[in-house]
C-alpha cells in the first residue's frame, strides 16, 4: 500500500545518452530525484543542462537514438524499466505530458475537440459516445471560452496560450497522477505566461496532482514550485526546498545561476558573481556621464510614426464578393489592413537609454524596424541629429552617410549572420561599406578592435558561425553593429535567446560598450527585468500604440496604466531578500 | 500572433476555398491558350501551313487559306477569333484521319486516359510502401536500396523501360501478348460505355476481354509507372520521417493513444499530404512520357496521334492535343488543390 | 593569426568530402563515374576502336564478342564505338542546355523574388502556364517548329529545365529575403544588388548545384526521347536515342545488343547524375551544419 508521505515518482542515478556522428553523447549522468504525491519540484536548469532528456526519458518519449543506460525509476509502486511496455501503460494515464510550442504539439489537420477526444479515449476513461460531452468539460475545466463553438476549431485558429490549454485539458483526461510541464510558457506572452501557469497550478491543486515543472526561468520556478532541483550539465547540482535552495545556497552553479536571475533591487553588475565583475569597470574611462545630456536638439526625434499594411487584397475582394451573393452575414471579413504602428512619437537625447516594452503584436518590432530605417513609415517624420532620415527611402538608405550612424543588434544571434561569412568577414561588410578606401591594415584592426570591444576572443575571428557558441553568435553580432562607430545603437531583444548567465555576461558588456564610447541605445524587449536594468526611460506599447512613457523607475513603481501594471504583475519576480543572501 | 478568429463553419470556408480556386485557373486557362496561340504563330514556319499542307498546294491556294485563317487581320483579333473557336469546340481538321481533331482527340482520349490512371494506380501502390518502409528503416541498408531502385526507375528513359520490360516478359519469358493495341485483335471489343476498357468489359460481364486487356495494358503501364515511382517514394519517405519526428506525434504517444492512432491515423494522414501535391507535379512528366510510351505499345490514345500528326507536318492535331494536355493538367491539378484544402484547414484560409 | 582569417581551406572542404562519401559508397561511385564518363566522351573521337560511321556489310548483327564488344548493328557498324561517340554528342547538349537554363532561370527567379511586386507575379504566372504543358511536349513542338538540327535540341532542352531554375531560385530567395542576416545585410549598409550577389545567390548555391545535376539528368533523357521519336537528330549520327530506336526494331527478333547497350548507357549516365545531385546535396548541406 502506498502512503502519503512515500514518493509518487522516484529516480535514481539515472543515465540518458544518445547515439551521435561521432559516438556517444551523455546527456543525463547520474541524476536521483522524486515527487511525492500533490507536490510540485520544479527542474531547473540551462540549454544543455539536460533536464527535458531527463523528462522524456521517464516515459519512453526518447528520440530513436537515445538510450537510458543505468537507473531505476519507479512510479506509484512499479519499476517503469521492468518490461517495455510498463512505460507505455503509464502514458496518458499515471503520468501526462504537455509541451512546449503548443501549436506545433498539435496535430494542425484534426479539431482541437477530435484531439481531446482521442486523448480521453485513449486513457480508457471514456467510451466514443461520451467523450464528446467530457471534452466539453475538460475544455471548461482549461477556462476556454466558447469550449462549444471551439471543439470544431482547428490549432491555426487558435492562439498559442488557448493551445496550451488545449494540451492542459488532454493532459487531464486521463485524471493521471503526475504532470511533467517541459517549458510549457517558453514563446508565450507573459500575460499569457502567468494565466497559463495559474490555470494550471489550481488544476493540480484541485485535482491532487504533482507536478514536474521542467523550466530555464528561475522566476518561474520560485513562484510556481514547492521544491526545486537544479541542474547542470546532465547532474543534479542541488535539490531543495525552493526558498533554501534560492537565498541559502552553498553551491556555486546554482549561485550562479540565482545571481544571474534579473530582478527587483539587483544592479546589472550584481548578475555577474564577483569574481568576474572587474572586467566591466570601465578601464579606459568613460567618455559619457550615465545621465544623458542635454546637448540642445535630441539625437532622434520621432514624430507621429505609423505603419500600415496590406494583407490579402484579392481575398478580401472575393470575399465581400461572395457575402453580398449570398445575402449573409455570418463570417466576420478577413482584415484588409492592418496597423501595426499607431502615431508613435518620441524625442531621445544622446546617451540616453530608451527601452521598447510590449508583448507579441504590439508593434515593438516593427517600430524598431523603421527607426533602424529597414522599413518605411507609412506616415510620421523621423529625424536624426537634424536630418530628416524619414524622407529617404528605406531601399536607399544603405548608400546615405547617416547608415553607419544608426546600427542594429539582432534578435536571433545565428539567424542574423551570413552562414556563408566567417566572424571576421562578418564585422568586416559593413566597415567596407561605409568607409571602402580603407587599407587591408587599418581594416584589420578596426575589426579586431570592434571584436575586443563586444569581448569576442580574437580566435574566433575565423570561425563560420555554426561553429561559435549563442553567446559567441551574439557577440560578432555587437561588434558588427560597433565596428562602423555608431552613434545609436537599437537592440531587438539582444538576449532573449541567451541562456541567463550568458546573457548577464553580455548585457555588462552593452553597459562598458555604452560608458566607454558614449553610445545612445533603445532597447527593444519583452522582458521587463532586463529593461528595468539596462533603461533610463521607458515606451510600453500595445496594439502599435505607445500606452505610456515614463522613466523607469515611474514605470515600475506607480505605472499609470492598467496594462502596464498587468504587465508587471505577470512577471515572475524572485523574492527580494534573495539579492544579498545568495552570495 | 494571430489573434482569435472567430470559428468559421467548416462548409462556408471550404466552398469559399473551391470557388478561389476554380476562379484561379481563369488566369491560367488564358495563359495556356495565349501560349499556343504564340506557339503556333510565332515559331518560323507559315502558319498557313499548318492548315494548308499536302502534296500539291499552290500560292494561291495559301493565299486562301489565309485568309480564310484570318491571318492578314491584326494580331489581337486573331486571338480572339482562336479563342472563339477553341470555345465552340472547333479546333481544325486533321489531314491525316481527315476528321475533326475535336473528333479524333475524344475518340483516341479514353485509351490514355485509362493508361495513365493504371499507371498513377500503380506507381502509388508501389511508391507508398515502399516510401513508408524506407522511413520507418530510415539509413538502414533497405532504405538504400530501395532509394536506388527508385532513382534507378526514374533515370530510364521510358522508351528503355517499355523496350526492356517488352524484351523480357514478351520476348524472352512469353508472358506478356503481343504489344499492340489494348485487347486481342481477334477477340470482340465489348460495347462501349464509359471508353476505358477494362469497366467496359466489366460492365459487359465479357470476363475473356477484361484479362485480355489487362494483359496489354500491364506492361504499358508499369513503364509509366516506373519513370514515376522514384518522386513519390521519396516525398512518402521525407514527410512520413517528418512527421514520425514532429512534436504532435509525441503528444500522441505522451497521451497514450494506441499505436494505429499515432501512426496512421495522426502520421499517415498527415505525411500523405505532401504526396498529394507530388502526384500533381509528377502527371506533368508522365503525360509527357505518355507520346513515348503509346509509340513504343502502339497504343491508340492520343499521344501516339499527336506524335504521328507531326511527324507527318499535320498541326491541327498538334495544336489541338497540346490545348487538351494543358486543359486536362489543369483539372487535375485543381481537383488535387480541393482535395488538399478538404483534408487540410490551414490551406482555406489562404 | 593572419593564416586564421580566411575561408575553410580546401584542405578542409575535401576532408569532409570523401568523409560523406566514404560512408555512401553509391554516391562515391557516382563521383567517380561521372568525370570518368565525361573523359572518355572528350576523348571519344580517338580512342574508338573502329570508325562509328563505317559499315561493314560482311560482319552484319554479330553479338557482343571480340573484336567487337557491344556487337555490330544491321549494317555492321560498331556498336561500342558507336555508343561511345554518342556520349560526346548528349553530353555536349545537355551540359550546353543546363548552362543556358541554370544562368537564365537563377537570374530571372532570382531577381523575380528579390524584388517581388510586379516582377515577381509576372514570372510566377509565366512559369506556371508553362509547366501546364507536359513540357516534353513543348520540347517536340519546338523542335518540329525550329527544325531537326542539334541547335533546336539545345534549345528545348534549356526550355524544358527553365522552370524548374526559375521556381527553386525563386523559392529560395524568398525565403532568404525574410532572414535576419539579409536584415542585418541591409543594416551594414549593403546595396541591393549586393545583397542579391553576395548574401542570397551564395546562400542558394547548394540547392541549385543540385538542381543542375538533376538537370543533366533530365536534358540527356530529353535528348534522347526526342531522337527517339525522330524529331531532333536523325540518323545516321550516332546518338543514343536514335540507337535505341533503330535497335527496338531488332530485339524482337533476339538482337538485343543495338537496343541494350545504348540504352544501359543512358540510363547509367542518367542514374549517376542523379546520384550525383543527392551526394552533392550530403556534401554542401551537412558541412554548413557540422
Amino acid at each position: 500500500m502506498i502512503d502519503s508521505t512515500s514518493p509518487l515518482l522516484e529516480v535514481r542515478d539515472l543515465a540518458v545518452s544518445f547515439d551521435v556522428r561521432g559516438g556517444r553523447v551523455n546527456a543525463v549522468d547520474g541524476v536521483s530525484l522524486s515527487i511525492r504525491p500533490g507536490e510540485t519540484l520544479g527542474v531547473v536548469g540551462e540549454s544543455g543542462s539536460g533536464k527535458s532528456v531527463m523528462a522524456y526519458s521517464l516515459v519512453g518519449l526518447l528520440a530513436g537514438n537515445g538510450r537510458i543506460d543505468r537507473g531505476q525509476i519507479r512510479f506509484d509502486g512499479r519499476d517503469l524499466r521492468d518490461d517495455r511496455h510498463a512505460m507505455a501503460r503509464v502514458r496518458g494515464r499515471g503520468i501526462a505530458f504537455i509541451f512546449q510550442n503548443p501549436r506545433a504539439a498539435l496535430n494542425p489537420i484534426r479539431s482541437i475537440g477530435d484531439q481531446v477526444r482521442d486523448a480521453l479515449e485513449a486513457s480508457g476513461r471514456s467510451s466514443r459516445k461520451d467523450s464528446a460531452r467530457r471534452a466539453l468539460e475538460l475544455l471548461e475545466q482549461v477556462r476556454i471560452e466558447r469550449a462549444q463553438d471551439r471543439l470544431r476549431a482547428f490549432p491555426h485558429e487558435l492562439s498559442g496560450g488557448m493551445c496550451q490549454r488545449v494540451l492542459i485539458a488532454m493532459a487531464l483526461a486521463a485524471e493521471p497522477k503526475l504532470l511533467i510541464a517541459d517549458e510549457p510558457t517558453t514563446g508565450l506572452d507573459v500575460t499569457t505566461q502567468k494565466v497559463i501557469m495559474d490555470t494550471l497550478y489550481e488544476l493540480s491543486a484541485s485535482h491532487g496532482l504533482a507536478t514536474l515543472l521542467i523550466t530555464h526561468d528561475v522566476g518561474l520556478a520560485a513562484r510556481y514550485c514547492r521544491r526545486i532541483a537544479v541542474m547542470c550539465e546532465g547532474k543534479v547540482v542541488e535539490t531543495g526546498p525552493t526558498a533554501e535552495v534560492l537565498e541559502r545556497s552553498r553551491v556555486p552553479y546554482t549561485q550562479r545561476l540565482v545571481a544571474a536571475t534579473p530582478r527587483v533591487g539587483r544592479a546589472l553588475i550584481e548578475l555577474l558573481p564577483p569574481c568576474e565583475r572587474g572586467a566591466f569597470k570601465a578601464p579606459h574611462g568613460e567618455k559619457s556621464p550615465s545621465a544623458p545630456t542635454s546637448e540642445g536638439f535630441p539625437l532622434l526625434d520621432v514624430q507621429g510614426l505609423s505603419k500600415t499594411f496590406r494583407i490579402n487584397p484579392s481575398v478580401g475582394f472575393l470575399t465581400k464578393g461572395l457575402r453580398k451573393l449570398r445575402g449573409t452575414n455570418t463570417v466576420e471579413s478577413v482584415a484588409t489592413t492592418h496597423d501595426a504602428v499607431r502615431g508613435v512619437s518620441f524625442a531621445l537625447k544622446r546617451g540616453s537609454r530608451l527601452g521598447i516594452v510590449g508583448e507579441s503584436g504590439s508593434g515593438k518590432t516593427t517600430l524598431s524596424r523603421m527607426l533602424a530605417r529597414l522599413l518605411d513609415q507609412s506616415e510620421g517624420q523621423i529625424e536624426f541629429d537634424g536630418q530628416d532620415i524619414g524622407a529617404v527611402p528605406s531601399s536607399v538608405f544603405s548608400r546615405s552617410t547617416v547608415r553607419h550612424r544608426i546600427q542594429v543588434v539582432f534578435q536571433d544571434p545565428l539567424g542574423s549572420l551570413n552562414p556563408r561569412f566567417n566572424a571576421y568577414e562578418a564585422i568586416l561588410n559593413p566597415l567596407r561599406r561605409s568607409e571602402p578606401s580603407l587599407s587591408r591594415e587599418t581594416q584589420r584592426a578596426r575589426v579586431v578592435d570592434a571584436a575586443r570591444l563586444a569581448g569576442l576572443d580574437r580566435l574566433l575571428l575565423s570561425r563560420f558561425p555554426h561553429q561559435l557558441s549563442g553567446g559567441q553568435q551574439a557577440r560578432v553580432g555587437i561588434a558588427r553593429a560597433l565596428v562602423v562607430k555608431p552613434d545609436l545603437l537599437i537592440l531587438d531583444e539582444p538576449t532573449s535567446a541567451l541562456d541567463v548567465s550568458i546573457q548577464a555576461v553580455v548585457l555588462n558588456q552593452l553597459d562598458l560598450l555604452r560608458r566607454e564610447l558614449g553610445l545612445t541605445y533603445i532597447l527593444v524587449s519583452h522582458d521587463l527585468n532586463v529593461i528595468r536594468l539596462m533603461c533610463d526611460s521607458v515606451l510600453v506599447m500595445r496594439s502599435g500604440q505607445v500606452i505610456e512613457s515614463s522613466d523607469v523607475e515611474t514605470i515600475f513603481r506607480s505605472p499609470a496604466h492598467a496594462y502596464t501594471r498587468e504587465l508587471i504583475d505577470a512577471v515572475p519576480h524572485l523574492p527580494a531578500q534573495v539579492t544579498e543572501k545568495a552570495q | 500572433m494571430p489573434a482569435e478568429a472567430k470559428v468559421m463553419t467548416r462548409n462556408s470556408e471550404i466552398w469559399r476555398f473551391i470557388l478561389r480556386r476554380l476562379l484561379g485557373t481563369i488566369p491560367l486557362l488564358i495563359g495556356v491558350g495565349v501560349f499556343t496561340f504564340v506557339l503556333v504563330r510565332v515559331l518560323p514556319g507559315d502558319p498557313a501551313a499548318y492548315y494548308a499542307t499536302g502534296p500539291s498546294v499552290t500560292n494561291e491556294d495559301m493565299a486562301q487559306v489565309r485568309t480564310a485563317l484570318g491571318l492578314d487581320r491584326p494580331v489581337i483579333e486573331q486571338l480572339v477569333r482562336y479563342f472563339r473557336d477553341i470555345a465552340s469546340g472547333d479546333l481544325g481538321r486533321s489531314l491525316v484521319t481527315g476528321q475533326l481533331v475535336s473528333r479524333d482527340l475524344v475518340e483516341r482520349f479514353p485509351a490514355s486516359f485509362e493508361l495513365t490512371l493504371v499507371a498513377m494506380i500503380l506507381a502509388l501502390l508501389i511508391a507508398i510502401p515502399l516510401g513508408i518502409v524506407a522511413a520507418i528503416r530510415a539509413g538502414s541498408w533497405i532504405d538504400h536500396i530501395v532509394r536506388l531502385i527508385g532513382t534507378l526507375g526514374v533515370s530510364m528513359p521510358a522508351f528503355v523501360a517499355g523496350i526492356l520490360l517488352i524484351f523480357i516478359f514478351y520476348f524472352k519469358l512469353g508472358i506478356a501478348p503481343e504489344p499492340i493495341d489494348r485487347i486481342d485483335p481477334f477477340m470482340l471489343k465489348p460495347p462501349s460505355v464509359t471508353g476505358l476498357m477494362l469497366f467496359d468489359s466489366l460492365i459487359a460481364g465479357n470476363l475473356a476481354a477484361f484479362s485480355s486487356a489487362v494483359g496489354r495494358l500491364l506492361l504499358p503501364a508499369l513503364t509509366m509507372a516506373i519513370i514515376v515511382i522514384a518522386p513519390l517514394m521519396r516525398m512518402t519517405r521525407a514527410s512520413m520521417i517528418a512527421v514520425l519526428g514532429s512534436d504532435f506525434i509525441r503528444t500522441a504517444r505522451a497521451a497514450g493513444m494506441n499505436w494505429w492512432t499515432v501512426y496512421v491515423r495522426y502520421g499517415l494522414r498527415n505525411a500523405l499530404l505532401p504526396v498529394l501535391t507530388t502526384i500533381g507535379l509528377v502527371i506533368s512528366y508522365q503525360l509527357g512520357a505518355n507520346v513515348v510510351v503509346e509509340k513504343v505499345f502502339a497504343w491508340p490514345g492520343v499521344g501516339s496521334y499527336a506524335l504521328n500528326s507531326l511527324l507527318a507536318t499535320d498541326y491541327a492535331p498538334v495544336q489541338g492535343y497540346v490545348l487538351l494536355m494543358a486543359c486536362v493538367y489543369v483539372v487535375i491539378n485543381t481537383s488535387i488543390d480541393i482535395l488538399y484544402a478538404l483534408v487540410d484547414p490551414r490551406i482555406r484560409v489562404q | 593569426m593572419a593564416a586564421g582569417i580566411v575561408s575553410l581551406s580546401f584542405a578542409d572542404r575535401a576532408g569532409h568530402a570523401a568523409h560523406v562519401l566514404a560512408r555512401n559508397p553509391v554516391s562515391a561511385a557516382a563521383f567517380l563515374f561521372i568525370p570518368a564518363l565525361v573523359l572518355l566522351a572528350a576523348l571519344a573521337p580517338w580512342i574508338v576502336p573502329y570508325d562509328p560511321n563505317a559499315t561493314d556489310l560482311d560482319h552484319v548483327l554479330q553479338g557482343p564478342a571480340a573484336p567487337h564488344w557491344f556487337g555490330t548493328d544491321q549494317v555492321g557498324r560498331d556498336v561500342l564505338s558507336r555508343v561511345l561517340i554518342a556520349a560526346r554528342l548528349d553530353l555536349a547538349i545537355a551540359f550546353s542546355a543546363v548552362i543556358l537554363s541554370f544562368l537564365a532561370g537563377t537570374f530571372v527567379g532570382g531577381a523575380a523574388a528579390f524584388f517581388g511586386g510586379v516582377t515577381d507575379r509576372v514570372v510566377g504566372r509565366a512559369t506556371d502556364v508553362l509547366m501546364t504543358f507536359p513540357l516534353f511536349v513543348v520540347a517536340m513542338a519546338m523542335v518540329a517548329a525550329l527544325g531537326n538540327s542539334i541547335q533546336s535540341i539545345v534549345v528545348a532542352s534549356a526550355v524544358v529545365n527553365l522552370p524548374f531554375f526559375v521556381r527553386l531560385a525563386r523559392s529560395e530567395v524568398s525565403v532568404l529575403r525574410s532572414q535576419q542576416f539579409v536584415e542585418a545585410a541591409r543594416a551594414g549598409g549593403n546595396s541591393n544588388l549586393q545583397i542579391l550577389f553576395g548574401f542570397m545567390i551564395p546562400n542558394a548555391l547548394p540547392t541549385l548545384t543540385v538542381q543542375v545535376s538533376t538537370g543533366l539528368g533530365w536534358a540527356v533523357l530529353n535528348a534522347a526521347s526526342l531522337s527517339f521519336i525522330g524529331l531532333g537528330i536523325r540518323p545516321p549520327t550516332a546518338e543514343w536515342g536514335i540507337m535505341v530506336a533503330e535497335g527496338a526494331a531488332n530485339i524482337l527478333s533476339g538482337f538485343w545488343w543495338l537496343a541494350i547497350f545504348p540504352g544501359a548507357a543512358l540510363t547509367l549516365t542518367v542514374l549517376c547524375f542523379n546520384l550525383l545531385g543527392d551526394g552533392l546535396r550530403d556534401v554542401i548541406d551537412v558541412r554548413t551544419r557540422r
